[in-house]
């Protein structure tokens, strides 16, 4: 639901007015707006032009320098009772800190960058020790380094080679991370023109001993690889820790200045929306209504000179108060569904009610099968294991709607009789409680179509109530809803699902309420009504799509059996299991929300409203913020 | 005979409002990409404008499943 606001109006003498938004600033509920009364609106002065300038340049140097700490792995501390510091020494100290971590970050860099390549080099190290130490004369033989680009085949060439041409010779390889073939060639100390020529007519690339290890020969340069390899982790170490240093030293003071900049270019901002006489100032803005005794309260006791009142709702339009939605805990997560769209306008209704009932309903209706809502009760058990600690957390939330989700498709699955296609009624005997959806194919289409009818019906009906303060667009939603009841109970008794009876009267009923449609909402009632009628029809998809994933599931089934050997069947019949829910995830989720937005929300949904922002402190967690209260 | 005419009317049902439905979606996801490559914020408008069309196949296999029910 949304939460009904209150407007506020606050009138004071103005040199009280950077006082009176301090008070503001720390009730943090009012969410200001342009005063209506017709005041001019506060001019910014030179001076406070010149101080929003330099707190957001020094705000900027502040964010950059934290950023620049962050990077390096320094976590920062929120301020305890740290001193706040001006724009211009919060400039000078972000500027220090952020010249250290740039140096610190580009040191960490090269660093990371030679431990990289020593480390590729490492496997091929250790075996060149091997091979030394496997009894071959250091002084007889000499050590080549290759690296290769292509596969074994060519590795196998060169052995071949090697083996007709050099005789006695030892030659390792090894994949490294990038996928190249790194070689170590031992050979005769008097062959080494011969192998040169050789490794050039097979264009393999000799690799050079890291610069890092100083040059020289790969034999001279293996003593040195194992402790630059230390000595590097060493140096990332006392990096990290200069970082920590630093973030301790400075840390605390920069996001002290971060939050005390942050909230006084608030409050700078906050003054141009007071209005303002040469003596008096006025403040207006909108708070929820439960916590408007308090907010006035706590002005008349800080600031008893300044007069607060409730501005009249008759004084204002819904249209013009922010919005801020509240729904118990088990519709909570159905919010992310509605936040796709723009928020509803104040005095509208908000449909994440709805959408948390039909949603898994409509999903499971479309699914219905037991094995894939435990698969989907999986998904949702991991999501929350994930999610943990983070309450309203985005995977929380999610493994929340995919829990609902899965309740509904395992108990259509059972009202179906479907577990994996038809694998529960081969294998298990598990017989449909309700309607075989393999069979009976129209009656699951009336459903749809039924189950969209109602959807509709309920959302004219909605509509009718939101509007109750306009008495004529009421009554037209409200007949557009019984109308489309009336075309339902027709249609159903001309298809004799209802006594034959009906038909007449509830025909001659919608013929005299057709032209009380259009003296009610005018001629294109008339077009919103057959719109409305194929919106029913659209529902139809329920049944297509429950249709098509029964039917895949069950031709999963019949692979066993139909590739030969059983065990074949039942891989394939596997893979196209898993095919068929990654289908069943991503289709009705796009179909039913589809369904919500654009046939449902189409019959009562007024988007447009405003983000409810209240005027508060600042906080580094966007969540903190208040949002709600 | 009206086995091949009913199942001939059935695969049309499906077939026409298939291909009306790669149509239309091959223009809209053009123009969607597009529009996202420059206004990240617009992917719920996105989704919904690519599944819109999709309603013409799914009509059509409705219409295909009772043309095909009516043989029986």
């Amino acid at each position: 639901m949304i939460i009904p606001m209150s407007r506020v109006r606050l009138i004071g003498r103005r040199p009280d007015l950077p006082r009176a938004l301090g008070v503001l600033q720390d009730a943090g509920t009012l969410h200001l707006s342009p005063p209506a009364v017709t005041v001019a609106r506060h001019a910014a002065t030179a001076g406070e032009r010149r101080r929003h300038h330099q707190l957001a340049r020094a705000l900027g140097d502040v964010e950059a320098a934290l950023t620049g700490l962050a990077a390096l792995g320094a976590t920062v501390d929120e301020p305890g009772s740290a001193p706040p510091l001006t724009a211009g020494r919060a400039a000078w100290r972000a500027a220090r800190v952020r010249a250290r971590t740039a140096a610190l970050a580009a040191a960490r860099r090269a660093l990371a960058d030679e431990r990289d390549a020593l480390a590729a080099y490492a496997p091929m190290f250790a075996e060149l020790e091997a091979l030394l130490g496997g009894g071959h004369a250091q002084r007889r033989f000499t050590v080549h380094l290759l690296r290769l680009h292509s596969d074994g085949a060519t590795v196998r060439r060169l052995r071949e080679v090697l083996d007709r041409v050099l005789g006695e010779h030892d030659l390792r390889s090894r994949t490294l991370p990038g996928g190249e073939v790194a070689l170590l060639l031992l050979a005769p100390t008097g062959r080494t023109a011969d192998v040169e020529r050789l490794l050039a007519e097979a264009h393999v690339e000799t690799a050079p001993v890291p610069l890092a290890l100083g040059g020289g020969t790969l034999l001279e340069a293996l003593p040195r690889l194992r402790p630059r390899l230390a000595e590097v982790e060493r140096a990332l170490i006392a990096i990290t820790d200069e970082a920590v240093a630093l973030a301790t030293a400075d840390g605390p003071l920069l996001t002290a200045a971060r939050r005390a900049f942050h909230d006084a270019l608030a409050e700078l901002d906050a003054r141009t929306l007071a209005g303002e006489t040469p003596r008096a100032f006025v403040l207006e803005g909108w708070a929820p209504a439960r916590t408007l005794p308090t907010l006035t309260a706590r002005l008349r006791q800080t600031l008893p000179e300044v007069a607060v009142a409730e501005v009249d709702r008759d004084a204002w339009h819904g249209r013009e108060a922010p919005v801020v939605l509240t729904n118990p805990p088990i519709f909570e997560p159905f919010e992310r569904l509605t936040a796709m769209l723009p928020l509803p306008r104040y005095g509208s209704v908000d449909p994440t009610p709805f959408v948390a009932v039909f949603f898994p309903m409509l999903f499971g209706l479309i699914v219905g099968d037991v094995g894939y809502g435990a698969l989907l009760a999986l998904i949702a058990v991991i999501l929350w294991r994930r999610g943990r600690g983070a309450a309203h957390g985005l995977s929380h939330d999610l493994a929340r709607i995919a829990a609902a989700v899965a309740s509904y498709t395992v108990i259509f699955g059972f009202l179906f009789g479907e577990l994996f296609g038809d694998l529960g009624r081969r294998a298990f005997g598990l017989r449909p409680l309700w309607l075989d959806r393999h069979e009976a194919i129209l009656p699951f289409l009336g459903l749809a179509v039924a189950i969209g009818l109602v959807h509709l019906v309920l959302g004219l009906i909605t509509a009718a109530v939101a509007r109750r303060r306009h008495p004529r667009e009421a009554a037209g939603r409200g007949l557009a809803a019984l109308m489309l009841v009336l075309i339902g109970v027709t249609l159903a008794a001309m298809l004799e699902l209802l006594p034959g009876a009906l038909f007449t009267p509830t025909l001659l009923v919608l013929l005299l309420a057709l032209p009380v449609l259009v003296v009610l909402e005018g001629a294109t009632a008339l077009l919103e009504l057959i719109t409305t009628l194929g919106h029913v029809l659209s529902y139809a998809r329920v049944m297509a799509l429950g249709t098509a994933s029964v039917m895949l599931a069950i031709v999963a089934n019949r692979m066993v059996g139909a590739f030969g050997g059983a065990a074949i069947g039942v891989l394939f019949a596997l893979v196209f299991h898993l095919v068929n829910f990654a289908i069943a995830m991503f289709s009705p989720t796009i179909h039913v929300l589809r369904l919500h937005y654009v046939e449902f929300f189409g019959t009562f949904f007024d988007p447009g409203g405003d983000q409810y922002r209240p005027f508060a402190h600042w906080s580094p967690d966007p969540a903190a913020r208040p949002q709600e209260v | 005979m009206d086995v091949l005419w009913i199942s001939l009317g059935a695969a049309l049902a499906i077939t026409g409002s298939a291909f009306a439905t790669a149509w239309a979606q091959s223009r809209i996801g053009a123009a969607v990409a597009a529009a996202l490559a420059e206004k990240p914020e617009l992917r719920t408008t996105a989704v919904l404008l690519v599944a819109i069309p999709e309603t013409m196949v799914i009509l059509g296999f409705v219409i295909a499943v009772l043309i095909v029910l009516q043989r029986g």
